[in-house]
């Protein structure tokens, strides 16, 4: 069974308008996926369904065969969400204090609370910041509290949405880098973006969606082609017939 | 990015870092009313203590003066305010206006009072952590029916969040109209209202992305409670304080 099971899912907007139409898609357990689209396309739309921030119009979510509506904590705990702006998802006054904010809503006992505020922190390198507050961090800094914030949930499922969206060079190395160590230690990576450059190299499967529908998916080498034709920038060394690169080389 | 100011937590291990909130809380409150009924002996005598505390806390007083810069504006204002209007010996006159020596001294009286407040709420800002101030609250709230102590520390706590977001905000707004020469528009309202909408509707945006976060992170009223603890060396403080408290009320 699939970890993640899209049945016919759509969404309507309260204009009437449709965010998302028809998806059906599954997601092993372990895979790292990229959802590319352009702006407007549906993509954070699809991905707020993952843990129930939307309510399908029709269809369904399935997390380990249990749809997610069925179970909307169990689903919150599965998926953890780290959006676009990283300012408005933290809620600490400092460092520590947000990144205990998801397992102190769990109702956790204080020293489970401080052990897993003390592993994500040497995870994520923001040790030495833990009594920091946060809007004294840098725009890298934050997005990696908000990852250290998601993490201390123990999410078997990681939805980053346009993650690489106002950071440097070196901040968007830095959190390739710890995108890529999350994958590798066992969680489900699904990015939402329309920049496939930083990341591609390193997927095991791209999904275009266009106008809310699935317009493609399957290998990342097999759809470079085309993907301009859906409003995405093929990477350049794809451009110029070398491959798909690495970011971090 | 921003920067830390003279009324932000500034680390250390001094005793009022390491006192509990909830005893500090209690202090503060009770110095305060001390303040506001004692006479300038009192007053003199806090001013005493407290001088070679904020040596100790290294706080510079010349970063604190520009911070209040504007509440010394208004120190002054009641200053000059209570010298000309309270009856008594005249010192000199001004046309018909005159300043008396009661005014003078009641004025002064009154500056002292509320500079002491002032440094008071900065000795127990720089030396408690936000999460510190909203446990004591948590605590002090928990047995008061009908109010719910998480929902107001999480309303704390979310204030401290957004208040340097909303800054941030309104600084980009301002610095974007200027550019566009807003400076050249005399007609306020004008000016307010083209101010206004687009800061109100970004904090209304953030504030829609935030409560997304907080339900993507399970947030529920029912949470872990903050961990507190008080030592005897909390008791002897707040004991002594007391007294100083009503060494004041009575000298």
């Amino acid at each position: 069974m699939s970890l993640i099971q899209i049945k016919n899912l759509s969404h309507v907007f309260p204009d009437g308008s449709y965010g998302i139409r028809n998806i059906d898609l599954s997601i092993e357990a372990g895979e790292f996926i990229v959802i590319a689209g352009a702006n407007g396309s549906g993509k954070t739309t699809l991905c707020r369904h993952l843990n129930g921030l939307l309510k399908p119009t029709s269809g369904d979510v399935l997390l380990d065969g249990l749809s997610v509506s069925k179970d909307l904590l169990r689903a919150r705990q599965m998926v953890g969400m780290v959006f676009q702006n990283a300012d408005t998802q933290i809620v600490g006054e400092t460092v520590q204090s947000d990144i205990a904010f998801g397992p102190e809503n769990l109702g956790l006992n204080r020293d489970e609370i401080d052990a897993r505020v003390e592993r994500v922190l040497n995870i994520v390198g923001l040790q030495d910041l833990k009594h920091q507050k946060p809007y004294l961090l840098s725009g890298g800094e934050k997005k990696r509290l908000v990852i250290a914030g998601v993490l201390a949930m123990n999410p078997r499922i990681l939805v980053f949405d346009e993650p690489f969206s106002n950071l440097d060079y070196p901040g968007g190395r830095q959190l390739l880098q710890q995108i890529i160590h999350l994958h590798e230690t066992g969680h489900t990576i699904i990015v939402v973006t329309h920049e496939l450059e930083k990341v591609i190299a390193h997927v095991n499967r791209l999904v275009v969606i266009q106008n809310g529908r699935i317009v493609r998916s399957g290998e990342p080498v097999d759809l470079m082609g085309e993907v301009e034709i859906y409003g995405i920038r093929e990477p350049c060394t794809s451009r110029y017939g070398q491959g798909l690169r690495s970011w971090l080389i | 990015m921003a920067h830390i100011t003279a009324f932000d937590y500034h680390p250390g291990n001094s005793f009022l870092h390491l006192l509990d909130n909830r005893f500090k809380l209690v202090m503060l409150l009770g110095v305060n009313l001390a303040v506001a009924r004692s006479n300038p002996g009192g007053l003199l005598g806090l001013t005493v203590i407290l001088i070679p505390i904020i040596i100790k806390l290294h706080i510079s007083f010349k970063s604190v003066l520009k911070e209040i810069r504007f509440f010394l504006l208004l120190l002054l204002f009641v200053f000059t305010a209570r010298s000309f209007t309270t009856p008594g010996v005249s010192l000199f006159s001004i046309g018909s206006l005159s300043i008396t020596e009661q005014g003078v001294l009641a004025g002064g009286l009154v500056c002292w009072r509320l500079f002491l407040i002032v440094v008071l709420g900065l000795l127990f800002i720089r030396t408690s952590r936000a999460m510190e101030i909203k446990a004591a609250i948590q605590w002090y709230l928990k047995p008061v029916p009908w109010i719910s102590g998480q929902r107001i520390a999480l309303m704390i706590s979310l204030m401290f969040r957004f208040i340097p977001m909303i800054l941030e905000l309104s600084t980009e707004i301002a610095e974007a109209q200027q550019s566009r020469a807003v400076g050249r528009r005399k007609n306020p309202l004008f000016r307010i209202r083209i101010f206004v909408l687009p800061l109100m509707e970004g904090i209304f945006k953030k504030a829609d992305e935030m409560v997304d976060a907080m339900e993507a992170r399970c947030f529920s009223e029912n949470r872990t409670d903050p961990l507190l603890s008080c030592q005897h060396s909390d008791w002897r403080v707040l004991a002594l304080a007391g007294g100083c408290c009503l060494w004041m009320l009575f000298v």
